[in-house]
């Protein structure tokens, strides 16, 4: 089939690999709660720094009603999230009640590390 | 000048004239020739960055299979909530009967671009990619809903349509994915022509109503819509799937680059002046 003769043709050839931008921690399955928290907080403070209250957040503070995160940065936040955990996520099976707070996030997405 | 309902009356017609088979109009090949560009070079999402140019052709080539992918998925994954919307408003007062009635073959031929893009995916690529997308929900203003469902249809047919019109005229990529953007845009130049009126109609009622802040309030997502509607040209799963490192970083880099930037202008200047005349759009978006 296709795929698996595109796979080995890819196999032979080198990978392009890229200098990483921003390095991240390196252990990301085994990172530490603190650590997490501390990522998603400057993760919202950066994408939210124009709105009221975003200097205030903490691992309470409601995400949603405060519009500190928004439909519109839902996508980008959730892709950060796969990179911070080294895994998927499947939106399907999430509710949008884990976007809550710092708390919900870390209690949905990182519950290995909770 | 032809009135809307004029106008969806002559749709209607094309549409019947028109009538299709989704599982009579294609002859699916075994597979794919891993020989051929999927998606043209120049749609790929890292065209032009330096990336791309370390890639071997095959390393190219593979991408380009993720690409045309991802893009289908992405049409299809905008179809979904579009035929839902188009539902939800038939036989209503939102749309005139004249409109009801084209609206049953634009949901029609939708969902047969659904049937046919599923067919490709799970052929080829053996899934359709997932969207990331949750729905918060949002308050709206008066008839800022209606004018925001219509925008949100405009943008995914206007950059579909730059896609399926390079890629229907391109013998050099792989005949059915060239066969498939032209069936595609057959459709999509009816319905953009719906889709442009429509909103042009919407515009002119609402817009007089809306206070300056509101009008901000939606140039803002409005902008913000098509720049996150651009992102997800920048799958991170596409770019693992064709065997690239630090996947992420890829899309960051990528979607940060001006060669990327400058074909995001292009490809949606179209759609930008269309919401810039209407003045749903108080200036241009930065791509
Ligand atoms: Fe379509
Ligand atoms: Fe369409």
């Amino acid at each position: 089939m296709l795929l698996n003769r595109i796979a080995s043709l890819a196999s032979e050839s080198k990978w392009v690999s890229l200098a990483p931008v921003e390095p991240l921690p390196e252990t990301r399955h085994d990172m530490e709660p603190i650590e997490i928290r501390a990522q998603l907080r400057d993760w919202i403070v950066e994408h939210a720094k124009a709105k009221p209250g975003a200097a205030d957040l903490n691992d309470q503070t409601p995400l949603l009603e405060t519009g500190l995160l928004s439909s519109l940065d839902i996508v980008e936040f959730v892709l950060f999230i796969e990179e911070l955990r080294g895994e998927e996520v499947d939106t399907d099976e999430i509710e949008p009640e884990v976007f809550t707070s710092i708390d919900t996030l870390v209690e949905g997405f990182f519950a290995n590390a909770a | 000048m032809e009135s809307s309902d004029e106008l969806a009356v002559r749709l209607t017609n094309l549409s019947r004239e028109q009538f299709w088979n989704v599982y009579e109009e294609f002859e699916w090949p075994e597979a794919l020739d891993p020989e051929r560009y999927q998606m043209q070079a120049e749609l790929c999402s890292l065209y032009g960055t330096e990336l791309w140019e370390d890639m071997t052709e095959e390393q190219r080539k593979r991408l380009s299979l993720y690409e045309i992918g991802n893009f289908f998925s992405l049409t299809l994954q905008g179809e979904r909530p579009l035929v839902a919307g188009l539902s939800d408003r038939l036989y209503s007062k939102k749309v005139s009967s004249e409109a009801t009635e084209y609206l049953h073959h634009f949901i029609d031929e939708e969902n047969k671009h659904m049937i046919m893009f599923g067919i490709f995916l799970n052929k080829y690529l053996g899934k359709v990619y997932p969207e990331k997308k949750i729905s918060l929900g949002r308050e709206y203003g008066k008839g800022e809903e209606e004018v925001a469902f219509f925008c949100k249809v405009l943008v995914v047919e206007e950059l579909g349509d730059y896609y399926n019109v390079k890629m229907m005229l391109d013998d050099s990529i792989e005949p059915i994915v060239k066969r498939i953007n032209w069936v595609h845009h057959r459709d999509e130049s009816r319905h953009l022509g719906f889709g442009r009126r429509h909103l042009t109609e919407l515009a002119e009622h609402w817009l007089p109503q809306w206070s300056d802040e509101t009008k901000k309030g939606f140039s803002d997502w409005l902008g913000q819509y098509v720049r996150s509607s651009w992102a997800d040209f920048y799958n991170p799963t596409m770019y693992k799937d064709a065997g690239l490192e630090k996947p992420y970083d890829v899309r960051k880099m990528a979607l940060a680059h001006p060669a990327t930037a400058e074909h995001r202008a292009k490809a949606s200047k179209k759609l930008l002046n269309i919401f810039l005349r209407l003045g749903l759009l108080e200036a241009l978006p930065a791509m």
